[in-house]
């Protein structure tokens, strides 16, 4: 793994938050040592190592089936490692679960909700077995946060995902925890949905200080909300830092060519050769090329494309992004 | 408040999901009375000649109570999957509540429909026209054993779905009592049984407890079928209960 920062107290670059990461105490909201997990024949984590200093937006991306799941479920207390330890809130998540479990709120990938009970109903419940207290106040502005007081109290049943994705966000926050785990918290939601939530939490992080370890697939999500990124291939960490780290980590520009056709591999293989150039990347026709001075690189480029046969439209310079980074790292294509 | 807070509220919530689905407990109402309908109707005029029983009406109260109690409770299983499977049984894994607790709440719900089943059934049986040998005193006991059966066989149904995770599988928790019920005295006393099936009757505990609710039903305060009865019921119910939550301490470990 490639750690580009780390530090509880480092003051962490942030991604578009604009630095708000807060300290209280020096220590880690979240450690994890070689935490492992394998079911059967699949390592489905293979010995992570982790550390989450308190007030951070942390974004756990990696695609499909990469094993964030399964790591937010052993952090959360809902499995136990094969291997490694975890530390959650200061407390080890084998021997202190049901602490730890007063200490964070989980919104899991898939929503879990009682469809036979009503969205207001549902916060009670977990209010009730969180021992909440002043219950009512507390629901009233959940449901006002997360804008379902006009269906609160209708069954769950006849709620959209949107809504239902909400009050699960809702459920989750009922007793105010101090550390919040969302696995992909805006997969199915509507932009304005989506927008809706991030600013929730951004709010919490900045005013509350909550820290939250969000997985996602979704790029823009932690380049928009994460203070730091690790990321996730088939159950490994391959790179971990502040979302400027890791795009600086690849280059300090790509040169992106839209040819008219989808390149052969020796046409690849003359580009790569070029001085200057760190990698080549294709996505259909578009051809994303990482150099360490795009302005320098350009006309050897266009020398290049024509020596090897490859017509070109449009060509621009842009910074890397977090698809970049990913892409680079992974071989994988992030969702969009 | 005699339970804990959080068992209490798990309890009301498992009520209330049952009596959201109206559908599924008329059936479990509907279902034991039709029972009861055909069995009176086809025995009643025989059942003394034939077995020797004078009030067979009576004698059928403990059958179609029983019958309800494992419909109602036999259900829990299915329950616990659909929990399971919508992820809902993750949230509640996640609050900081005991494991016994996570589980008690379905148990105590279904003993407490079970009760309230059994009451209404015994009341249909009154008007139709059984007699209580103990009276109120045996009612209120007949209805708590029932109650007390209920939570023991939801336990049963809970372990199969936790070890199986299946709603095929959970449904075994609505058909197990069937044979059990065919290899017992329920229509017909133990003397009529063929001499091979007997021994089966006899270590058959659905046995004991028809012995016990019969004898409130029928033959009064007759105290050693009575606890045999309740031996059965509090041995199943603890013995189902600890496995269902062995079974989920081994799946969340």
């Amino acid at each position: 793994m490639k750690a580009l920062s780390h530090s509880p107290d480092n003051g962490v670059a942030h991604g578009g938050l604009g630095g708000a990461a807060q300290q209280s105490d020096g220590g880690w909201a979240i450690e994890a040592q070689g935490l492992t997990k394998r079911f059967g024949d699949v390592q489905a984590v293979n010995g992570i190592d982790l550390q989450v200093p308190r007030g951070q937006i942390f974004g756990f991306l990696g695609v499909n089936g990469s094993g964030k799941s399964t790591t937010v479920r052993m952090l959360a207390t809902l499995m136990a490692p094969t291997a490694g330890q975890a530390r959650v809130g200061g407390l080890d998540v084998a021997t202190h679960a049901r602490a730890v479990r007063r200490k964070i709120g989980v919104a899991l990938q898939e929503v879990g909700l009682d469809a036979l009970q009503t969205g207001r109903e549902l916060l009670w419940l977990q209010a009730r077995l969180h021992r909440v207290e002043r219950i009512e106040d507390r629901i009233e502005k959940l449901l006002d946060v997360v804008d379902l007081e006009r269906v609160a109290d209708r069954r769950i049943g006849t709620y959209s995902g949107g809504m239902r994705r909400r009050l699960d966000l809702a459920s989750a926050l009922v007793h105010e925890p101090e550390i919040v785990f969302l696995d992909e918290p805006t997969t199915g939601l509507d932009p304005i949905s989506r927008e809706s939530l991030w600013r929730y939490v951004e709010r919490l992080n900045q005013e509350d200080g909550v820290t939250f370890f969000l997985t996602t697939q979704y790029l823009e999500e932690v380049d928009r909300l994460a203070h730091d990124v690790a990321i996730l291939h088939a159950g490994e960490i391959v790179m971990q830092g502040s979302p400027r780290e890791l795009k600086a980590s690849i280059g300090a520009e790509v040169v992106i060519v839209e040819l008219s056709a989808e390149p052969n591999e020796e046409g690849i293989q003359i580009l790569e050769a070029l001085r200057g150039v760190k990698q080549v990347r294709t996505e259909g026709a578009q051809m994303s090329i990482d150099v360490a001075d795009g302005s320098a690189a350009i006309s050897s480029i266009v020398r290049a494309l024509d020596g090897a046969g490859l017509a070109f439209g449009a060509m621009r310079i842009s910074q890397p992004t977090l698809d970049d980074v990913f892409l680079r790292l992974t071989g994988d294509q992030p969702e969009r | 408040m005699p339970i804990s807070p959080s068992l209490y509220w798990l309890t009301v919530r498992t009520v209330r999901e049952a009596w959201r689905q109206p559908g599924a407990e008329i059936g479990n109402l509907l279902v034991p009375l039709l029972v009861y309908a055909v069995i009176l109707g086809a025995f009643q005029s025989s059942a003394e000649a034939a077995f020797g029983i004078e009030d067979y009406v009576s004698f059928q109260v403990p059958v179609v109570l029983l019958q309800a109690v494992t419909g109602v409770a036999g259900a829990s299983g299915i329950a616990l999957v659909g929990d399971l499977q919508s992820g809902y049984f993750d949230k509640l894994v996640l609050t900081p509540i005991s494991r016994s607790a996570l589980l008690g709440g379905r148990v105590l719900g279904d003993g407490v429909r079970s009760a309230m089943f059994a009451a209404l059934l015994l009341a249909v049986g009154m008007a139709a026209g059984a007699e209580l040998a103990t009276g109120v005193a045996g009612a209120v006991v007949l209805i708590t054993m029932a109650g007390v059966f209920g939570c023991g066989y939801s336990g049963v149904g809970l372990t199969i779905a936790l070890r199986t995770g299946s709603t095929q599988a959970a449904q075994i928790g609505l058909v197990l009592w069937i044979p059990l019920l065919f290899l017992a005295p329920a229509f017909a006393p133990q003397e009529v049984f063929a001499g091979w099936l007997r021994g089966i009757v006899a270590v058959n505990p659905v046995t004991y407890l028809l012995a016990g609710m019969g004898a409130l039903m029928v033959d009064g305060w007759e105290l050693r079928p009575i606890l045999e009865a309740c031996a059965v019921i509090v041995g199943l119910s603890l013995l189902s209960t600890s496995v269902a939550i062995w079974s989920l301490r081994k799946q969340l470990s």
